[in-house]
């Protein structure tokens, strides 16, 4: 019985590595043919079955595609924008979402169906009237439109993906603090937030990703060359008539890389058990 | 008890004060456009003139004249119904399997996370590829196999099921949000399970499931707006084709907004859209007492 | 306590600084637009020329160059739409007729007649790139430059084959010749070529010929053929007429009968195709003038043998001439009208970017560049513009030149993605030309609603 146990698990482990191998090529491929083509030169980046080894070896794509466009500035821009945005999203979001799940108040979930609806209309319709908006306030060509809104809130998406996981806490724990005259913010802070660690990292890591690549904002909200963020920077080796893949690749290689390693570290806290069992015990 | 009660009532203070960031936020920034939109849906607004209520006239010829219009909701639902079901479930087993204790656990969370975040315009690329009928990487294989080749994207019929295929691999972002969620999986429950001689289904069909429920729902949701919102795929690889088969709904309201200056006929169809997430929201929404588990629910 | 006192020393002079300059700030103008790195580098020199140039008339004027590299449509409807227009701008063809009707845009018409300067009258650009509105009353102006279709080819390859290269002279360049060239260059991976009964079609090496689908490939052989997408009022269809359904159905035979020519999904094995001529998978390619710059680079480069013909003819020889219009924002242009207007005369004076002209990517829009040898000599690279440059896309454009409907017609964003979507199965072979013309004739008639210059 033992044995036969043992023997199971030992080919459910097998079959576990087998389908986590073969599935990493296939999810691999897209930033294997990134890295690779970030090598190459234009010609060999779109032969046809796709060649795997760059030849010749063209690492001069990095130092020529970085200094096509004032990329260190871009940089400072896009982690100016960054540090405003993450925090404020990371912090609000995680307010709002608290109160969405653990206090009760009036209209609150109605309220909640409502605030839901932003995320229901395409940006190309509200584009236009959030640009007058931003105009009205004085904020064009600032980093305003693109940090500020961050620090209420954050968005529906995060709010409502914390507020799932903040109701996944058994209330036992916030009325045994009430119970020791906490307040709601206290409890939030020594009950709450350390025990949904993997969600609120999950929402730095998004966030981080989002506002890293997203292009739209700064493209429409910034004039200033000076202001100009990495992702316009990549944008600029795409134009109507002319396409120079090889520097786009081997930019958008370097743009990359902070992202990955962002996970790779966040997803370190998504350790099973670390959470409930922890705290009770 | 006299605590208790001071407690709720000062609950609700608290309660709307915390949430007054996000209220704030939609009432300064958000509602207006929102608005804005309904009210130029109801004109001939072309940007640069001053917009005419037309009353329903954009409806109307959504409904009468317009066949992109019926084209793109077809395409548009097929796709969303598609790729929602595809990629909630293909993710949470992939989370499944990334969530055992196996060798190498960050390298493999990193890589079936690397799609999401691979620039589309890569993806695109490489995608184009594996399609291409001629040279295409599926095609060989189905070839290998002795399948016949087919078109993909290439084809009226077949290029919503390769789309759909194709938003499996950017299932990412779900993936991670249910390795998040199966964190919070206490892990006596599974304990418990084991002591009353249940077995890998029992741990999975009485602890796992359940207890995942809110992040399905979460998923299920997200996935729900977000994939009503395809874009990106239409605006990169198809254009809209080949013969309008692909011409997503919010591809066709960028279309008629920037391109074709009728910006009071995209907020007509922007109208349209809304009124579809929001049904399809609403439905998940009240079902979610008969099938969401939350360990606070008898607080709510 | 020092330390604040000093804040408030300092922003009060940063305060006094700011309304001192703003007091006496000069004219700052907008200009927007898009385009490669070297588009960019190009016309942000050419702004600061300006600059330079007219100092001594403008004192203190600014030239603030917003390059847009994506979302430019987006972009400038938000900044129009704010009451914040540029005040000149690069701008899409579908939208900027459009937007003269409503008066977004600038008539620069009485500019033009009160001006002495030659670069700018009517008379002295290209007739085709004026893009007329009001019944040919007013117009914007013209193209930032003048664009044409043409058909690039490798020499080596026609060397190598021992087939005389294409004439340059439109009128000797016929379908027939264009087909057996195209037969003749086509082979598979054993050499045969099309019409060997053991002919592969599943694995060509070269392809005789490649062109994109979307419409500028397409319209010139339509209107070579005698045929045409509506009437010249623009009010009934013409595309399903025999003449326009016979030159589509030839180019998809191309692909499809003759397989001398990649259909849509083989042409992805070269999304480049300057690549694709420069490495022998395809002998010759129908695309527009501006591939010249990075042809003319690999030419100058000793990495290919470029040659250039016009597009073959099937009745009589057809130029597409098309381009993106600069354009006047009426809103903003109106306050510092002066200085608008030179800066105006200045971005669509070809001298202005000469180097983007000689680079290959643009051609000039004023004539006398295509006729006074002099000033040919200053755009016409030697080492950039093939030797046949002259007959073959000069003079081609200059007798046979037409304008593509984008500078005429309403609608014409839609009516060209109805074109292209109904198309993409012919190209497939799913359906015959006739059933997919029929269906666009049918599609694209309640938006035949006339043209903006009658």
């Amino acid at each position: 019985m033992a044995l036969s146990k043992s023997l199971s698990i030992k080919i459910g482990k097998t079959i576990t590595y087998i389908i986590l191998i073969l599935g990493s090529i296939v999810f691999m491929l897209p930033f294997i043919w990134l890295l690779r083509s970030s090598f190459m030169e234009l010609g060999q980046i779109f032969i046809l079955p796709p060649e795997w080894i760059p030849r010749p070896f063209r690492w001069q794509n990095y130092p020529e595609a970085l200094t096509a466009a004032p990329f260190l500035t871009y940089f400072l821009n896009t982690l100016k924008i960054l540090i405003f945005n993450e925090s404020g999203v990371v912090l609000t979001s995680i307010i709002c979402a608290y109160s969405f799940a653990r206090l009760r108040w009036p209209g609150r979930d109605l309220i909640f169906a409502v605030l839901l609806t932003s995320l229901m209309l395409p940006y190309a319709v509200t584009l236009i009237p959030t640009f007058i908006l931003w105009k009205m306030l004085g904020a064009l060509n600032t980093f305003i439109p693109l940090t500020v809104p961050a620090w209420f809130g954050g968005g529906m998406f995060y709010i409502f993906l914390l507020r799932q996981f903040f109701l996944t806490i058994p209330y036992e724990l916030d009325e045994a603090a009430y119970m020791d005259g906490a307040s709601p913010l206290k409890v939030l802070w020594s009950i709450v937030v350390p025990l949904s660690k993997p969600a609120i990292i999950t929402v730095a890591i998004f966030n981080f990703i989002g506002v890293w690549n997203d292009l739209l904002g700064p493209i429409i909200y910034l004039s200033d060359p000076d202001k100009y963020t990495l992702a316009i920077g990549l944008s600029v080796f795409r134009s109507m008539y002319t396409a120079q893949w090889h520097y786009l690749m081997a930019a958008s290689v370097v743009v990359l890389a902070p992202v990955i390693v962002i996970f790779f570290i966040g997803q370190r806290y998504f350790i099973q058990g670390i959470a409930l069992t922890g705290l009770k015990g | 008890m006299r605590k208790k009660r001071s407690l709720y009532s000062n609950e609700a203070k608290w309660g709307i004060i915390l949430a007054l960031p996000a209220i704030l936020g939609f009432l300064i920034w958000t509602l207006g456009p929102m608005i804005a939109s309904f009210v130029l849906g109801f004109t001939d607004w072309n940007v640069v003139s001053t917009p005419h209520l037309i009353g329903v006239g954009n409806f109307k010829k959504m409904f009468v004249e317009d066949f992109i219009f019926k084209k793109s909701i077809y395409a548009t639902v097929y796709y969303s119904v598609g790729s929602v079901i595809a990629s909630i479930i293909f993710a949470f087993l992939i989370a499944l399997l990334l969530n055992q204790k196996v060798k190498g656990l960050p390298i493999f969370r990193t890589i079936f996370y690397l799609p999401s975040i691979t620039p589309a315009i890569a993806s695109a690329m490489l995608w184009i590829w594996l399609f291409n009928p001629d040279f295409g990487l599926l095609n060989q294989i189905l070839q290998r196999f002795g399948l016949p080749r087919l078109l993909w994207i290439y084809d009226e019929k077949q290029v919503i099921p390769s789309l759909i295929f194709m938003s499996i691999w950017g299932m990412g972002g779900m993936m991670v949000i249910f390795l998040a969620g199966l964190q919070g999986v206490p892990q006596e429950l599974y304990e418990a399970v084991e002591i009353d001689g249940g077995n890998w289904w029992h741990r999975f069909r009485y602890v796992t499931i359940p207890m995942m429920t809110p992040t399905i729902f979460f998923n299920l949701v997200m996935a729900i707006i977000g994939s009503f919102q395809v874009f990106t795929s239409a605006y990169i690889m198809t254009s809209g084709g080949p013969n309008y088969a692909s011409m997503f709904y919010v591809y066709y309201i960028y279309l008629s907004a920037f391109r074709y200056g009728q910006m009071g006929y995209a907020c007509a169809l922007a109208i349209i859209l809304f009124l579809i997430i929001l049904s399809f929201t609403l439905v998940v929404f009240k079902s979610s007492p008969y099938w969401v588990y939350y360990e606070s629910a008898r607080r709510r | 306590m020092r330390r604040s006192i000093w804040t408030v020393v300092l922003s009060l002079i940063l305060v006094i600084g700011i309304v001192v300059s703003s007091a006496s700030a000069a004219v700052e103008l907008i200009y927007t637009y898009w385009g490669s790195p070297l588009e960019r580098d190009a016309q942000a020199k050419m702004c600061r020329d300006f600059e330079k140039a007219y100092q001594s008339i403008f004192p203190g004027i600014k030239v603030k160059d917003i390059y847009i590299p994506s979302n430019y449509d987006e972009k400038i409807n938000a900044m129009v739409a704010a009451g914040e227009p540029p005040h000149v701008a690069q701008l899409g063809e579908a939208l900027a007729l459009e937007w003269a009707e409503k008066g977004i845009l600038m008539d620069i018409l009485p500019l033009i007649k009160q001006d002495k300067d030659p670069s700018v009258q009517i008379e002295n650009r290209l007739s085709m790139t004026w893009y007329w509105y009001d019944k040919g009353k007013k117009t914007i102006g013209t193209n930032l430059a003048a664009e044409v279709m043409v058909l690039w080819y490798n020499k080596e390859i026609f060397d190598k084959a021992g087939i005389p290269y294409p004439a340059s002279n439109p009128e000797a360049w016929t379908w027939e010749k264009f087909l057996d060239t195209a037969i003749k260059l086509t082979t598979d991976r054993n050499g045969r070529h099309p019409g060997d009964p053991e002919f592969d079609p599943s694995n060509i090496d070269t392809f005789g010929v490649a062109f994109g689908t979307w419409w500028a490939p397409i319209l010139p052989f339509i209107w070579s053929n005698g045929g045409d997408i509506c009437d010249p009022e623009g009010k009934r269809p013409l595309i399903n007429t025999p003449a326009s359904v016979e030159a589509i159905q030839k180019l998809a035979d191309l692909m499809l009968k003759y397989h001398v020519a990649p259909t849509p999904t083989q042409m992805q094995a070269f999304p480049a195709l300057r690549i694709a001529l420069q490495t022998k998978k395809v002998a010759m390619y129908i695309d527009g003038q501006w591939a010249l710059l990075d042809l003319g680079q690999m030419a100058k480069e000793g990495r290919i043998k470029l040659g250039v013909a016009p597009l073959p003819k099937l009745r009589k020889p057809v130029c597409l001439e098309l381009g993106a219009p600069n354009v006047m924002f009426t809103a903003s242009a109106q306050k510092y009208l002066k200085e608008s207007w030179e800066f105006y005369k200045w971005t669509t004076n070809s001298e202005k970017v000469i180097s983007l002209i000689r680079g290959g990517l643009w051609m000039p829009l004023q004539k006398w560049y295509y006729t006074n040898p002099k000033y040919m000599s200053q755009w016409l690279d030697p080492e950039v513009h093939p030797s046949e440059y002259k007959p073959a896309v000069i003079d081609y454009l200059l007798k046979y030149g037409r304008r593509s409907p984008s500078y005429y017609l309403r609608n014409w964003g839609k009516i060209s993605d109805i074109m292209y979507q109904e198309l993409t199965n012919v190209w497939l072979g799913k359906v015959s030309a006739k059933i997919a013309c029929d269906n666009i004739a049918n599609k694209i008639k309640p938006l035949l609603v006339g043209r903006y210059d009658k």
